[in-house]
């Protein structure tokens, strides 16, 4: 069975947005062991093993799709979608987490948060799904639910 | 030759005929009044997830599988 | 060498290649004969594989097993009163759907089935691809691919045959039939049950299925059994047509909601649904997508609602500070402050937590995601005794155990809800946590994340093994088989979700101004009677049950206050904390409390670690208890509960206890 273009675009996404997922999925896991790696803080990479398990988790739906795609199955898309759909509802999770600590900070003044910035939670699961995002609106008109069936 | 089998294991648009309905009265009745009667000629036009497009004497109707697998329908080989 | 004999029935739809695989199997071992009574013919063929004697019986080709033809009745008869080891079903696998028809049937009949794929080759010629695995874990049956005519596949097919025969009793998916005909299946259940030659002789779910869509040759079955007339009034009220179509069209539900998984071309469209099933419920990525969105829901859950929790924490005690300050009457100002704000702010105090976490579990719900989350987690279920809809219950008692058990109603088998309700309190909640938190970090310094994790673990554990124990005992069964049900995907909506967790969170707020208040003020009175005593004090009545209760605790380590502290925590168990501080003496400053404690000679590490998992164990709150009263309907089972969970706590701090103090653990 022949790759289509379009399935091949989603395949090379879905590689890229697969293993920088997976990879800062990984580093988040070993950095959550205690093991120090050089690029934690620039990338603000947390110590954090279950939120790096979700980035792994992430990135293994994408490359799962990749692997049914690269097989020709063309239903592999699905992994595709249903990735994009799961890094932005996380990124979701963790911008309102961010926003419950700006209150605790900012209008509830709690003694724990004293200092914290906005910054203290940016983590991977937020600024990858930059990639996801921009794949969303993009495929958008094709992920609707409303369509009931998806034709490629 | 021919074959006795449900209407739901028909292939689409092969025709065959109706030779029983196995059902309670009530919905003997209601399959009966929408023509599902001994003897007329049924064709599935499309099957579709969970319902099926048949037309009997000239009529086109929806049938829930459900129903489907309670009309024999006899076919020629 | 002795060999076993084993019988297998051949079953399947009319054309699949049945005879072919007869003869594939038996050879040239074959008998012809009929079948009692009627004209249809019947084979039996005998083959040796390895240490067996298979009989081979080829069962008349059928569509499905109802009974309007001889051919139906001849083979359901068959498989139901001459119980053969195995039924091996052929399917066409050029034509799945309407082969697992009569697997649904099957199943039904509560026969082990192994399903023989036969044509597999032609399929894939056609370019269909069924997965064998998919279709093994969704009907949980074993599925071998065979080429009749060219004998591929038969050795195989002997192997899984063998394996089934020897293998104890199985666990299987089955049909739901919806609300309304599940409630009647279940009403007809407990009438035939009564009946003892009917319920040993038939399988129980299946008698009632056919019953209800009004099988004239089981209501022949039935009649002039002790039951007979039971069943007639019961039918009676029931419009029979009705439930036949749309039982029926069930079965055709769930085979529709099945295929698209096990075989991708088999449909000729796949629906949006059907392809993010196709991700959910992966092999390999179902089950950690599954704990990814819980921990994502708990993560939620406990972040957002920190703000709220520490307002609300911040305006009750700004409260009870202004009536202290304000109330002259000294006994009425400590009853507002100590007893009732102090003792319903703490229950308030999980408002935003319970609310948020239904919320969440609306959405998942709504979403269609929760269906799938529990045929994830079944196999995991079963095997301790409980079905994977009790996963649901059991997961969100780690929250609170109130709206735990009140999940458990979408589990519609009694048993597997009560089993339900019985074990989710020894999930430790988090109104436990704080206890653990202080005497743990109190005493157990830099261990004090393992001291506590490992007490979560132990609630596991407790709550596993009593699911095994009441399995084997008080509620003998097998969990009911998980019905087959996935809805389609939507988009929950906001109202929807928010109307969901109202509804929810309100029956909480109602506990908390209702039952809780009631004990507050309950367990006030005893700490402040007889008059002029000091709040809590030993001269108090519960100083003076206290010291009844002594020598009930002693063989744990625990002194009257730990006693006292105890059974504050009836109200809710983060008070343990704080009842210990009063009745040290220091108040309720967490780092104070600390400090003092490890002056206190009465609590040490060993009887401190006693205390976290009787905590842990023991007795549910009053809320959880008021809950556990309302969904089992019954006081016996709420005493029981309560008894139970003591005991178990008793004796598990015990041997913590004595085999600490024995291994020199002690002071």
């Amino acid at each position: 069975m022949k790759t289509s273009k379009s399935n091949k675009n989603k395949m090379l996404f879905a590689l890229l947005a697969g293993i920088l997922y997976a990879i800062s999925g990984l580093i988040q896991i070993v950095a959550g062991f205690g093991l120090e790696i050089g690029l934690t803080d620039a990338l603000f990479i947390p110590a954090d093993i279950f939120g790096g398990f979700i980035l792994l988790v992430i990135g293994s739906v994408f490359l799962f799709g990749v692997k049914e795609l690269n097989e020709g199955l063309n239903e592999g898309v699905a992994y595709v979608y249903v990735g994009i759909i799961l890094a932005l509802i996380f990124a979701g999770i963790y911008v309102l987490v961010i926003g419950a600590n700006a209150l605790e900070a900012y209008v509830i003044l709690s003694d724990d948060f004293e200092g914290w910035t906005p910054l203290d939670d940016m983590k991977p699961g937020i600024y990858i799904a930059i990639i996801p995002l921009i794949a969303y609106f993009s495929w958008k008109s094709k992920m609707s639910l409303a369509r009931g069936y998806l034709d490629e | 030759m021919f074959e006795v089998l449900p209407l739901i294991m028909m292939p689409e648009g092969v025709e065959g005929k109706v030779v029983e309905i196995r059902a309670g009265k009530g919905l003997l009745r209601r399959l009966t009044e929408m023509g599902f009667t001994e003897n007329s000629v049924v064709k599935i036009l499309s099957t579709n997830r969970g319902s099926l497009i048949v037309t009997i004497n000239n009529c086109k109707y929806a049938l829930g599988k459900g129903m489907a697998m309670k009309i024999m329908v006899k076919r020629d080989l | 060498m002795v060999t076993k004999k084993i019988t297998v029935a051949l079953a399947g739809n009319p054309n699949v290649g049945k005879t072919t695989i007869f003869n594939a199997i038996t050879g040239a071992r074959q008998h012809v004969g009929n079948w009692p009574g009627v004209t249809v013919e019947k084979k039996i063929g005998i083959r040796n594989y390895k240490d067996f004697e298979i009989e081979v019986v080829d069962l008349p080709g059928t569509y499905s097993l109802t009974a309007y033809s001889i051919d139906e009745i001849v083979a359901r008869d068959y498989i139901i009163e001459e119980r053969p080891d195995v039924v091996v079903q052929i399917v066409d696998a050029t034509n799945l759907e309407r082969n697992l028809y009569l697997t649904t049937q099957m199943m039904e009949l509560g026969s082990k089935v192994v399903i023989a794929l036969n044509m597999s080759d032609l399929a894939e010629q056609k370019g269909d691809i069924i997965f064998k695995e998919k279709m093994e874990e969704f009907l949980e049956i074993p599925v071998v691919k065979t080429v009749g005519s060219k004998s591929i596949g038969i050795d195989r097919l002997l192997d899984e045959i063998i394996k089934e025969a020897v293998k104890g009793p199985h666990h299987e998916h089955e049909i739901g039939y919806g609300n309304k005909a599940e409630k009647k299946i279940n009403e007809l259940e407990n009438i035939i049950n009564n009946d003892n030659v009917l319920s040993k002789k038939y399988p129980l779910r299946w008698l009632s299925v056919k019953l209800l869509e009004g099988d004239e040759n089981i209501l022949q079955k039935i009649e002039g059994s002790s039951i007979a007339g039971q069943v007639k009034k019961l039918l009676e009220t029931a419009d029979l047509e009705d439930y036949e179509a749309v039982m029926a069209d069930k079965r055709y539900d769930s085979i529709n909601a099945m295929l698209p998984q096990m075989c991708l071309r088999c449909v000729k469209k796949l629906t949006v649904s059907d392809m993010i099933d196709r991700v959910f419920t992966n092999k390999y990525l179902g089950l950690p997508i599954f704990l990814a969105f819980m921990w994502g829901a708990f993560e939620l859950t406990f972040t957002m609602a920190t703000p709220f929790m520490d307002l609300i924490d911040i305006v009750f005690g700004w409260v009870a500070g202004f009536v202290a300050e304000k109330i002259e009457i000294q006994w009425l100002a400590s009853l507002i402050a100590d007893g009732i704000i102090g003792g319903v702010g703490s229950v308030l105090i999980f408002v935003p937590n319970i609310f948020i976490l239904f919320f969440l579990l609306s959405i998942l719900e709504g979403s269609g995601y929760l269906a799938r989350a529990a045929f994830i987690m079944d196999k995991l279920m079963y095997s301790i005794g409980l079905q994977g809809k009790s996963f649901i219950p059991m997961l969100m008692g780690f929250g609170c155990s109130v709206p735990a058990i009140m999940a458990t109603r979408t589990i519609e088998d009694e048993k597997d809800r009560l089993i339900t309700i019985l074990v989710t309190p020894f999930m430790s909640c988090g109104a436990r946590l704080p206890v653990y938190v202080l005497l743990a970090g109190t005493f157990f310094g830099k261990d004090a994340g393992s001291v506590i994790f490992a007490i979560y673990v132990l609630g596991i554990l407790a709550a596993i093994i009593s699911a095994k124990l009441f399995r084997n005992t008080i509620l003998k069964g097998d969990p009911a088989p998980f019905i087959m049900e996935l809805p389609p995907y939507r988009i929950p909506t906001l109202k929807a979700s928010a109307i969901h967790m109202w509804d929810k969170g309100s029956m909480y707020l109602k506990k908390a101004g209702t039952i809780i208040l009631f004990g507050v003020i309950f367990v006030w009175l005893l700490a402040s009677l007889p008059w002029g005593v000091e709040y809590g004090s030993k001269d108090s009545f519960v100083g003076v049950i206290g010291h009844i209760l002594e020598p009930l605790v002693a063989p744990l380590g625990f002194d009257w206050q730990i006693a006292v502290a105890l059974i504050f925590g009836f109200i809710a168990k983060e008070i343990v904390v704080g009842s210990l501080g009063v009745l040290y003496g220091v108040g309720e400053d967490e780092e104070a409390l600390s400090t003092s404690l490890i002056d206190e000679p009465s609590i040490y590490a060993l009887n401190a670690l006693g205390l976290m998992v009787f905590t842990l164990l023991y007795m549910p709150c009053v809320a959880t208890i008021g809950v556990i009263r309302k969904e089992s309907g019954s006081w016996k089972w709420t005493v029981f509960a309560i008894v139970y969970s003591t005991v178990f706590a008793w004796i598990m701090a015990f041997t913590i206890f004595q085999a600490g103090t024995y291994l020199g653990y002690g002071i």
